[in-house]
């Protein structure tokens, strides 16, 4: 395939669709307020998308292998909580971070056995998981906050720093969607888990250990959401026990605005990014006009009605399209027997 | 082997309807009975001033305040159930509150939550009290569970006492005995503390800079009317000058950081800002935007609650949140409590209790709290002397 195929055929990508919409609604934010597009209101927008875009990238593995993971928000929160009471201890941030993180994957390997070993549905299992999370943080919390790295210069309130003009928990962000786009498209894993998402009993046959996979894909989620509750505390430098905002919710929103398909068997990690970054400039841009909270959540509603439609239509055409060129040297071979 | 199941079936039924004619109203002296000439006796704790708690300014002996002269170790130890809606970090400080003065009180708490479920509310409150051994009930609901919940308890007759949202029906007649605090006065005294103590903090700059932005969740009725209090006196205080209502879609720091960040970047020619946040989460994510943006030097942030602020103070933290409106859970659990121990004893019924704020159309007693502004310097006196005042040594 040459570069003009190539690049045609990135043209014709769901990521291009959704990349058009993305910059049409940063346009639109723009075009009502010149300051939307500023260094300082860009970065507001990254801050605030790197817990959901951590989230998301666990999501979307979690989607692509068919699977889901719906105690994300809460381990994100049972994290904070940990790494907030085990620096309070006098435990270095360095280590009470790792440490926070094996937690985290553990509690993975708990909803992975849940599912692949007991075969509970998953969606029922990881709920469950959040419910004895809940309770977890609030026995060890009295539902209160725990401040942490209060004090000025604290290192460990590194997710409220910027690097050059980047905050620190977008590089995060931006770094593990680089990373692990390399491993889902380049790595012999990668195509496992689409292969894993897309049909099953194909893996199978292929050789491929489908428990195994998905068990690698909730251990990574729950990884994932610990850091994405880790960068949250140190950027609000309190842990929250409870939080009102559906970081999970969000980042099924971004994942599937990203063209990451609900049944398992395609994504990508540029498709989540691009999700991400939609979600939330066009939230940003609707705070910025005070727009009210219930035409806020209604406007989110058919964002995500038009982004899968779009996503639909131009399925169908591509779908189309692949039929019209399967049935041509059909024809033709036809017309050459007779 | 079919009749013997349809006679132990009809036995059952038999016996249910008579244990629910047990439960009844008819036979619960504490709801029912008529007030007792004390319980007319006038009150001024309703509009307490800024440095005492409510209960402790009454001449003496008044019924459901701290003062009332009552000795708890004389009768024998009660059952009080404190059933919250949904665990937050003041349902926590409340809970706290209500197991130390069960120290002091002679009563054992027991507390649970419906975990944000309006079903599971309603059923819980049912099962507790088809379980029958609670004395009184401290609860906190959203308004819309309000009338169901107060034809709940009046079936079942025992005692109780909601904190703080206002039960009232959807005429806004209270139905349960409620300890609110004055939401549109929380916007008004943050606000008013804002405009009387910017000078302190930006000296003598040109006052017409200021605009005021409100972090608000316009879904909870009671969080929308601070918005709405702060709005009318910055309004009052600063005609003309621009106001942002910033909505979050959920009372979450992290909604809070994106709304402030978007209002704020949105709007650079404006110089100063006040920012009233209408809940401590709102006002730790306000906080945080603030910092990221470098310009904490010319916002000042106040928020209304005693459980995050404080503990930041704790720490050694100085910032642009300099104050917040505080009800501690103190005065919320300890005034509840009085109005519960004199409805239980059967000296006040829901109706009779705080008779001085019984408003017409309503059912049931109301006391709205209002409180005043804690800040770094007073915070610890502040939340300390209501502990003392309802007999808890901090």
């Amino acid at each position: 395939m040459n570069f003009q195929q190539s690049l045609k055929r990135r043209l014709k990508s769901k990521e291009s669709l959704l990349f058009l919409i993305t910059l049409l609604i940063a346009l639109a934010f723009f075009i009502n307020n010149r300051n939307f597009l500023r260094i300082d209101s860009l970065q507001g927008i990254m801050q605030t998308m790197s817990i959901t875009g951590i989230m998301a990238v666990g999501m979307s593995y979690l989607f692509i292998g068919g699977g889901i993971d719906l105690s994300m928000t809460f381990v994100s929160l049972f994290s904070g909580v940990i790494c907030a009471m085990m620096i309070r201890s006098g435990i270095p941030w360095g280590i009470a971070v790792v440490l926070t993180l094996l937690i985290g994957a553990g509690i993975g390997a708990i909803n992975a056995f849940f599912v692949t070993k007991i075969k509970i549905m998953a969606f029922i299992s990881t709920i469950a998981m959040s419910m004895v999370l809940q309770g977890v943080n609030l026995i060890l919390t009295n539902a209160q906050d725990i401040a942490v790295a209060v004090a000025d210069g604290h290192t460990f309130a590194w997710g409220s720093r910027t690097i050059w003009v980047f905050p620190v928990p977008f590089v995060i962000m931006t770094l593990l969607i680089v990373i692990y786009g390399v491993i889902l498209t380049k790595t012999q894993f990668g195509r496992n888990v689409y292969l894993v998402g897309g049909n099953e009993y194909a893996a199978r046959l292929a050789g491929v250990n489908p428990l195994k996979v998905r068990a690698i894909l909730y251990i990574n989620a729950a990884f994932l959401s610990a850091m994405a509750g880790i960068v949250f505390t140190s950027r609000m430098r309190s842990a929250a026990p409870s939080t009102a905002a559906d970081w999970q919710m969000n980042a099924i929103t971004a994942s599937i605005l990203g063209g990451v398909a609900f049944g398992g068997g395609s994504g990508s990690m540029l498709g989540c990014f691009i999700g991400i970054a939609m979600l939330n400039i066009f939230n940003a841009g609707l705070s910025s006009i005070a727009l009210a909270a219930h035409w806020t959540t209604m406007a989110q509603g058919a964002l995500l009605l038009i982004a899968l439609a779009a996503d639909f239509v131009n399925e169908r055409s591509r779908q189309k399209a692949l039929r019209v060129k399967a049935e041509v040297p059909s024809k033709v071979t036809a017309k050459e027997g007779a | 082997m079919k009749k013997i199941l349809a006679i132990l079936l009809v036995l059952a039924m038999v016996f249910s309807l008579v244990a629910c004619a047990n439960n009844g109203p008819a036979d619960d002296g504490s709801t029912n009975e008529q007030p007792t000439a004390n319980e007319t006796q006038p009150t001024d704790n309703n509009g307490q001033d800024e440095t005492t708690p409510p209960a402790t300014t009454p001449g003496g002996g008044t019924i459901g305040f701290v003062t009332d002269d009552v000795d708890h170790w004389a009768r024998e130890e009660l059952h009080i159930i404190y059933f919250n809606f949904n665990p937050t970090g003041i349902t926590g400080q409340i809970t706290l509150a209500l197991e130390q003065l069960s120290e002091v009180y002679n009563f054992r708490l027991t507390q649970q939550t419906a975990n944000n479920d309006s079903d599971a509310f309603i059923n819980g409150l049912q099962t507790i009290l088809i379980a029958g051994d609670a004395d009184g009930l401290i609860v906190d609901i959203t308004e819309e569970l309000a009338t169901r919940s107060a034809d709940i308890l009046r079936e079942f007759g025992i005692p109780a006492v909601c904190i703080f949202n206002a039960a009232v029906d959807f005429d806004g007649n209270m139905v349960i005995p409620s300890v609110n605090s004055d939401q549109f006065g929380n916007g008004v005294t943050q606000l008013t503390y804002l405009a009387d103590h910017y000078r302190d903090f930006w000296g003598d700059m040109d006052s017409s800079e200021i605009a005021l932005i409100v972090v608000d969740h316009s879904l909870n009725l009671n969080l929308h009317e601070r918005y709405r209090g702060a709005r009318a006196t910055f309004e009052d205080r600063f005609p003309g000058q621009p106001v942002f209502h910033g909505d979050t879609l959920a009372t979450s720091s992290e909604d809070a950081f994106s709304t402030v960040t978007s209002l704020i970047t949105a709007n650079p020619q404006i110089q100063y800002w006040f920012i009233v946040a209408t809940l401590e989460d709102l006002g730790l994510g306000a906080t945080r935007a603030v910092e990221a943006l470098g310009i904490e030097d010319r916002v000042l942030i106040t928020s209304s609650g005693t459980s995050i602020l404080p503990v930041q103070w704790d720490e050694g933290w100085e910032g642009p949140w300099i104050a917040n409106y505080a009800v501690p859970a103190f005065l919320f659990a300890g005034t509840a409590l009085f109005g519960l121990f004199a409805m239980i004893d059967g000296r006040a019924t829901m109706e009779t209790l705080w008779p001085d704020t019984f408003l017409p159309g309503d059912r049931a007693a109301r006391f709205t709290l209002s409180a005043h502004m804690m800040t770094r310097e007073t915070y610890q006196d502040h939340i300390a002397g209501f502990m003392r005042a309802f007999g808890v040594e901090p």
